[in-house]
């Protein structure tokens, strides 16, 4: 700041100190209507600036004598004792009396205490410390146990701020210092001075804080100097052993935003008079500013309840501290409770807190912030980055920080920051910084709510959405209902995703009848408290419906409005139920309404009832049959739809009557034939008429199932359920998956038609699928299959045989055999090398086998000897046929390949002589003979023989370019 | 301490079965339902809620129904709850707490009209007068409620979770960072450094606290361990 600009801000900060000094920087309490005659919206503080405590005459305990306890009191005390403000607690001397149960006791009007303890005597006692040295009194005050050890981390020290006046001041306290908790451990008595710290600091009307809590969270992790900046007036304190002020460095010295609280609510001295502080204190800005400002919606409303943090940025610096100085709350001053239409103004101080001035409803106000610079540096002024951030939602009821007692909201769009880079170094100088996040909701549109005296009437469906928008705002609405229905009003707070959640809106709900009077508290219905239901951020009040309709309301439970206060309601209503007769068996019913959604449950007479269907207005059941129900009912029964989610309800009662209603029939239009085989789809159909035999009834389920056998059906799974077409018509098809009986049922409406047949297995497989066959050659084989049904040998079953081109058959059919074997006899060929002739056998017309004949050529026929191989016989013995085999390269056999084969006959060998040539055997026979393999391939070759001599004989067979095999018989002389 | 614990764990079981329904739906119109998701308590946290029942004398669920205020600062404020589990030192039916007004003092309202909680309370003192154990951290807010939807309560025991002791560590402080964000940017690190949904036991959800049926299964569980 330039210095010719420091008349213009001494004139602006002069302006804005002067109406808002008596205010303070996080102050317990704020004055507001109606039980408060101070200016609504400032601060409560003491009377006097100068407090006096007095002490207990007694001892605190054996561990803690009087002087002892005095000086405990006097440090703790003292801490608040701060040159900025003009605060001085001190002590005053002592009460007349040692205060114990002996002196205390409980009247018909509450505790009663020795007469200069009492909240009267104020003006000589403000503040009334009782060392409770054996724990009654705090037994007394609290419960028996309390002032127990165990409890010591809450029951130390018990404060209580006893008479506040309208005129907004403070005039009297009292302190009961459990004596229990002190002893002989030194670190007692200083948890003891901790807790009794913080009791001052409340006691003398400030609030609790929240400035680095991520101290309190663990998240980040916190740096030590954000611990040194964590509030003492922190709502929750930290538990990390037995001693909670073990867990934050030096617990006996108040931060900056506990010296920002105290120097704001009692400042010191005055911008116009800077000396004119009392001794031993300095004006209170006398190096310190101020930061203020608003947060608002995009509307212009004040956002409220909005968490205010500052960090300090030395001048001549880019970078600001690493942890918040101070902070503030918005609309801190404003309204905390309105009041609301279904439980009507609050009562007492707790309905009295905050203006109804709307400018302040997003004002916030960091009144003192300790500069770091100090007048006249010369690396200039201190900067500020300013941010915003949500309350920490555990910081309710006792432990509020903020307006928003009963339960915190979370700000509306993205936190922001602004850096602040106009901020003077001169003493007392007072910046603005407006926050407007964009991203907040901005709809503030209510046009479409009613007002009390002409609600609107709600949406057909029952279903819509609204916003409360704008302090104080409340939506009427009206339904028509029948009499004597009940039905079930929801209403879910949502977010700006339109997420149900607890930390915007807190909604209630009031109602009356239609023509009740206005201005009353609800005559039919209404939720004391939001959020009553299962269902996350929604409250629900159930009610009975009148003739002449009803008028309710939807209001938040603070009576606040505003634009991100958005909410989805509805009315679960069943208006009627047609028809209002069924038959015994039950049968379809429909019922019309509102606020259905799919999923809901339909009881009649407490029966679930199946539910084909659902819209928003109108949901198809079945109706249960009447022996279906425990006890037989003597008239018409009640009908009711359950939302599972939500637990609303809505019913009817004595809706549906069961008898005199021809019972809804189901007729049997198409079922499987006597025999189906396994695998084949058969139609199953049924059509559900009206008890006239004619008229459809469309949309029931009808439920398909398997009551014997095993099949599927082609609609869906079993048990499957098939809605009714226009025509009444349920049809699916039934596909047997193993052969035996089968029994399939259609049941619904009551009534049940069933068909059974039997599924059949048939099956049919070739001995030999495939005959290979040489190539060019023509061979005729006996083709053979098996035939079974249902698992066993067929016999008798006629089968059909047919061939392509290259293989004919001498008969068109045959018959299995009583071993289940049918056999054709076919020639094959001739075929080309790799070329196929295909024969097919079939049974039951259908179900066939397929054959082949396939050409292989010469150069993959192979020889195998398959038997005869190294026979030796006796001079008079025979030898045995030699077979071998013709096969291709993979060892098939193949027919009608032409074999050439070659014998001779020697005679037996001689032994070789000594010395000279061995002799050569002569040949005695030789011979080449040709063959052709049969259908399996195989040759036989009966070798030569000279029968009585001794003689060896060699056989050698070739078929193909590669089929070569040799083998040699001996006949012993 | 949590000897017990096999104990309830049908309740887990039940409270499996029993919400199983409600999770099924879907809109047709209006708002997706969203039931708060239950969750069994974490040890810890079980740990300090068994340590606060060993200090009360009378342990309730109920609703409140009615608050008598004092005519004046000081005296006695009548809470009257409806009790609908009992489950030490009260039978059922009404149950009228009796406070010192001075923790009603100056407009805290502890207690409100309509709420319902799992109370554990000291013994009535000579006087008659009684509290919550642990101050407030005794009144324990159960979500939802209404008597047919009992499977899907929840009990709000986010403030219980801070009686649960912690390592307390203080990281030391950056040794410098170089130049000022872009303010755009440190909005976003501000949000991060206050991270709501990483607060301990915050925001909606099963972060919220346990089953209401697993809590009055450990509290009946520990009650039939204090009787042996």
């Amino acid at each position: 700041m330039r210095r010719a600009d420091w008349r213009i801000w001494l004139a602006a900060f002069a302006l804005v100190f002067s109406a808002a000094m008596a205010g303070a920087s996080g102050p317990r309490w704020v004055a507001g209507p109606p039980y408060f005659t101070a200016a609504a919206g400032t601060p409560v503080v003491w009377y006097t600036a100068q407090p006096l405590y007095f002490t207990d005459p007694g001892d605190l305990s054996a561990s803690v004598n009087h002087a002892a306890a005095d000086a405990l009191v006097a440090a703790a005390a003292g801490v608040w004792n701060v040159p900025t403000s003009a605060m001085v607690v001190a002590q005053g001397g002592t009460l007349a009396e040692h205060v114990s149960a002996a002196n205390a006791y409980l009247s018909s009007d509450g505790p009663v205490f020795p007469a200069d303890v009492q909240a009267g005597n104020y003006a000589a006692i403000q503040i009334a410390v009782i060392y409770d040295s054996d724990g009654s009194v705090t037994d007394m005050l609290l419960g028996e146990g309390a002032s127990a050890p165990a409890e010591c981390r809450q029951n130390a020290v018990t404060e209580s701020v006893d008479s506040i006046v309208p005129a907004g001041f403070i005039q009297h306290a009292l302190l009961v210092l459990n004596g229990r908790c002190t002893g002989p451990a030194p670190e007692q008595q200083m948890q003891m001075q901790y807790q009794l710290e913080r009791g001052f600091g409340r006691v003398l009307g400030l609030g609790w804080s929240q400035t680095n809590d991520n101290v309190f969270t663990g998240t980040p992790q916190p740096t030590n100097n954000q611990a040194l900046h964590w509030p003492i007036l922190h709502p929750i304190d930290i538990v990390c052993g037995a001693y909670s002020y073990q867990c934050l460095p030096q617990p006996f010295m108040l931060r900056d935003d506990d010296v920002a609280a105290i120097s704001a609510l009692y400042p010191s001295g005055s911008i116009n008079n800077p000396n004119s502080s009392a001794p031993g204190k300095i004006w209170s800005y006398t190096q310190a500013s101020r930061v203020y400002g608003t947060v608002t919606f995009p509307t212009g409303q004040g956002m409220q309840g909005v968490n205010v943090v500052v960090e300090r940025q030395q001048g001549g610096w880019s970078i600001p501290e690493a942890w918040y100085d101070t902070s503030s709350v918005s609309g801190y001053q404003f309204q905390q409770n309105a009041g609301n239409p279904v439980t009507g103004a609050g009562m007492g101080m707790a309905a009295s807190m905050g203006s109804t001035d709307t400018s302040l409803e997003g004002f916030y106000d960091l009144k003192w912030l300790p500069n770091i610079d100090p007048n006249g540096a010369q690396n200039g002024g201190m900067f500020v980055v300013v941010s915003t951030e949500a309350i920490n939602p555990l910081y309710t009821g006792a432990h509020a920080v903020g307006p928003y007692v009963a339960g915190s909201v979370a700000p509306s769009g993205a936190p922001e920051s602004q850096l602040l880079n106009q901020y003077a170094q001169y003493a007392g100088n007072a910046e603005p910084g407006y926050f407007a996040p964009g991203d907040a909701a901005s709809g503030c549109d209510t046009g479409g709510d009613g007002i009390e005296s002409a609600p609107l009437a709600v949406a057909a469906s029952g279903w819509w959405s609204g916003v409360l928008c704008a302090h104080g705002h409340a939506a009427w609405s009206s339904f028509s209902a029948k009499a004597g229905r009940t039905a079930t009003l929801e209403v879910t707070a949502l977010d700006e995703q339109g997420f149900a959640t607890t930390a915007k809106a807190m909604p209630l709900i009031g109602a009356w009848g239609a023509s009740d009077a206005t201005g009353t508290l609800p005559t039919v219905a209404a939720t004391a408290a939001a959020f009553n239901t299962v269902s996350l951020g929604t409250t629900a009040v159930g009610l009975t419906t009148q003739a002449q309709g009803l008028r309710f309301v939807i209001a938040d439970a603070r009576g606040d409005g505003r634009p991100d206060f958005a909410y989805g309601a509805r009315v679960l209503y069943a208006d009627a139920v047609t028809p209002a007769a069924t038959s015994v068996n039950g049968g379809q019913i429909t019922i019309t309404g509102m606020g259905f959604r799919a999923g809901n449950e339909v009881l009649v007479n407490g029966v679930a009832a199946a539910v084909s269907s659902w819209s928003a207005t109108t949901i198809v059941a079945v109706a249960p049959v009447e022996s279906a129900f425990a006890v037989k009912p003597a008239g018409p029964v009640d009908v009711e739809v359950v939302d599972l989610s939500t637990r609303g309800t809505t019913v009817m009662s004595g809706a549906l009557a069961y008898g005199g209603v021809a019972p809804d029939q189901m007729l049997l239009v198409a079922a499987p034939p006597g025999a189906v085989a396994v695998g084949s789809a058969a139609a199953f159909v049924v059509r559900v008429v009206q008890g006239d035999g004619v008229t459809a009834v469309v949309g029931v389920p009808v439920t398909f199932s398997v009551a014997a056998g095993s099949a599927q059906f082609g609609a869906c799974a079993a048990p499957c359920v098939v809605l009714t077409d226009a025509s009444g018509m349920a049809l699916t098809t039934v596909v047997a998956t193993a052969f035996g009986t089968v029994t399939v049922q259609a049941a619904g409406v009551g009534t049940m038609q069933a068909a059974t047949f039997v599924a059949v297995a048939h099956g049919i497989a070739a001995v030999q699928p495939v005959e290979y066959v040489a190539a060019g050659a023509t061979v005729a084989w006996t083709a053979q299959v098996s035939v079974v049904l249902n698992g066993a040998p067929a016999a008798s079953v006629a089968v059909q045989w047919s061939g392509s081109a290259g293989v004919t058959v001498s008969s068109g059919s045959s018959v299995a055999s009583a071993l289940g074997m049918a056999a054709m006899q076919a020639v094959a060929g001739p075929l080309a090398a790799g070329g196929q002739a295909n024969l097919q056998a079939c049974a039951w017309a259908t179900v066939c086998a397929n054959l082949a004949a396939v050409g292989v050529d010469p150069a993959a026929w192979r020889l195998v000897v398959t038997s005869g191989a190294g026979q030796t016989v006796a001079a008079s013995g025979t030898f045995a046929p030699v077979v071998v085999m013709v096969t291709d390269s993979s060892g098939d056999a193949v027919a009608g390949a032409a074999v050439a084969v070659h014998e001779t006959v020697n005679a037996a060998e001689m032994p070789c002589p000594a010395r000279g040539r061995c002799p050569i055997a002569p040949v005695l026979a030789a011979t080449t003979t040709a063959a052709i393999s049969d259908a399996n391939g195989l040759v036989s070759v009966a070798p030569m023989q000279i029968a009585g001599v001794g003689e060896v004989t060699n056989i050698a067979v070739a078929a193909g370019t590669q089929g070569f095999v040799s083998l040699s018989l001996a006949q012993q002389p | 301490m949590r000897s017990q614990r096999h104990a309830w764990i049908w309740c887990v079981l039940f409270l499996i079965a029993g919400t199983a329904p409600g999770c099924a739906q879907t809109a047709v119109g209006g708002i997706a339902p969203a039931t708060i998701a239950p969750a069994t308590i974490a040890p810890a946290t079980e740990d300090a809620l068994h340590a606060m029942t060993q200090m009360a004398a009378v342990i309730f669920a109920g609703q409140v129904v009615a608050i008598r205020l004092p005519q004046r600062a000081g005296g006695v404020v009548e809470i009257d709850f409806a009790v609908e589990d009992a489950i030490r030192g009260v039978s059922g039916g009404t149950y009228v707490l009796r406070e010192w007004g001075g923790l009603w003092a100056a407009g805290n309202e502890p207690l409100r009209v309509g709420q319902r909680y799992l109370m554990l309370l000291h013994a009535p003192g000579p006087a008659g007068l009684s509290s919550p154990v642990g101050g407030t951290d005794g009144a324990i807010p159960i979500l939802g409620g209404e008597a047919r939807a009992a499977d899907g309560r929840v009990v709000d025991l986010r403030w219980v979770a801070t009686r649960v002791a912690r390592t307390v560590a203080y990281g030391a402080e950056p040794v410098a960072r170089s130049t000022l964000q872009p303010v755009a940017l440190r909005a976003d690190a501000r949000a991060a450094q206050v991270d709501v949904a990483a607060m301990p036991s915050s925001g909606d959800g099963a972060a919220r606290g346990a089953a209401y049926a697993a809590v009055m299964g450990a509290l009946r569980g520990w009650e039939r361990d204090a009787a042996r």
